[in-house]
């Protein structure tokens, strides 16, 4: 099985680094798509469902957390992995993810490390 | 009154400057005393975060465009000739990253703190002025060959958590090519 992931960062440094990452894995990584909010984001959804979501909190327009609320009212999304990664660090956005279902979290700044470390535990779940 | 103090501001700003640029750059930065850059040939890039909450104020990372282009080419592993929209949105986002973080210390302090997005202004002559923050730290740091300055101002907030207290920036901005 292939995990088929967007990611979605305001920042274009940013998603240029995780596609970087993804590219070091060895894991079935399928389709990369990019989406620079949360509304770009659920466009993407929309065209094309994928099994995990590495995604930013402080965004314009639609930040993470509100995008993840929105795929999370969806019954056909509910499979939908999300991995967040952001600054916001303090133990009430951590809970506020998880609640809001998120399956991981990642603080800025990263190593390739953490990043493929978490991915490859949602990998596993999805398998 | 609150007892967080100026000096306490400088560490967390020096800790998490030291810390984004090893993990997301590969680099040491030293502090560097009162030396705040001086802007080379290539102008500079100057970058923008408003914080708002209990206390209102801004954190604004600064350097020259020779530094700026070094700095981004490490974070993308990439070259640039030039400054760009590429490396204005890494300073962006290393602005994020130091801010971000120097804020979630601080509010425990503080109280809870929201960011804005960076806004990120290239050009000749750039000067920013901050409002003069209760608690107001400016930390310069030796950095890949220049200097990169970290500047944080805060103020307590006296209508509630709804404005950020803007740092302004007077210049000639130059155009960018676009990026990638």
């Amino acid at each position: 099985m292939t995990l088929d992931i967007l990611i979605v960062d305001d920042s274009a440094a940013i998603r240029k680094i995780l596609q970087r990452v993804l590219a070091q894995t060895e894991l079935p990584i399928g389709s990369i798509t990019e989406a620079s909010d949360g509304v770009e984001a659920l466009k993407a959804l929309q065209a094309a469902t994928p099994s995990l979501v590495l995604c930013d909190i402080n965004m314009p327009n639609m930040d993470g957390l509100q995008l993840l609320t929105a795929v999370r009212a969806r019954p056909e999304w509910a499979a939908v992995r999300f991995i967040m990664i952001t600054t916001e660090g303090s133990p009430e956005r951590v809970m506020e993810a998880v609640r809001l279902g998120a399956s991981g979290y990642v603080r800025k700044p990263f190593t390739a490390e953490e990043i493929k470390e978490k991915i490859s535990s949602c990998a596993a779940a999805i398998a | 009154m609150t007892t967080f103090s100026v000096e306490r501001l400088s560490l967390l700003i020096a800790q998490h400057t030291a810390n984004v640029c090893r993990t997301m750059l590969n680099v040491d930065v030293t502090v560097a005393g009162a030396r705040p850059h001086t802007a080379g040939p290539k102008g500079s890039v100057v970058s923008l975060i408003g914080l708002t909450g209990r206390w209102n104020g801004s954190g604004v990372v600064s350097c020259d465009g020779d530094v700026a282009r070094r700095l981004s080419g490490r974070m993308l592993m990439t070259d640039f000739a030039d400054v760009n929209a590429d490396v204005l949105d890494a300073i962006g986002e290393l602005t994020n990253m130091i801010v971000g973080n120097v804020k979630e210390d601080i509010a425990r302090d503080l109280g809870a703190l929201a960011i804005s997005t960076p806004t990120v202004i290239y050009g000749e002559g750039l000067q920013t002025r901050a409002v003069d923050g209760d608690i107001d730290a400016r930390v310069c740091f030796a950095c890949d060959g220049g200097v990169l300055e970290v500047h944080l101002s805060l103020l307590p907030s006296t209508r509630g958590p709804a404005m950020a207290t803007p740092a302004i920036v007077t210049g000639s901005t130059q155009p960018i090519t676009s990026g990638v």
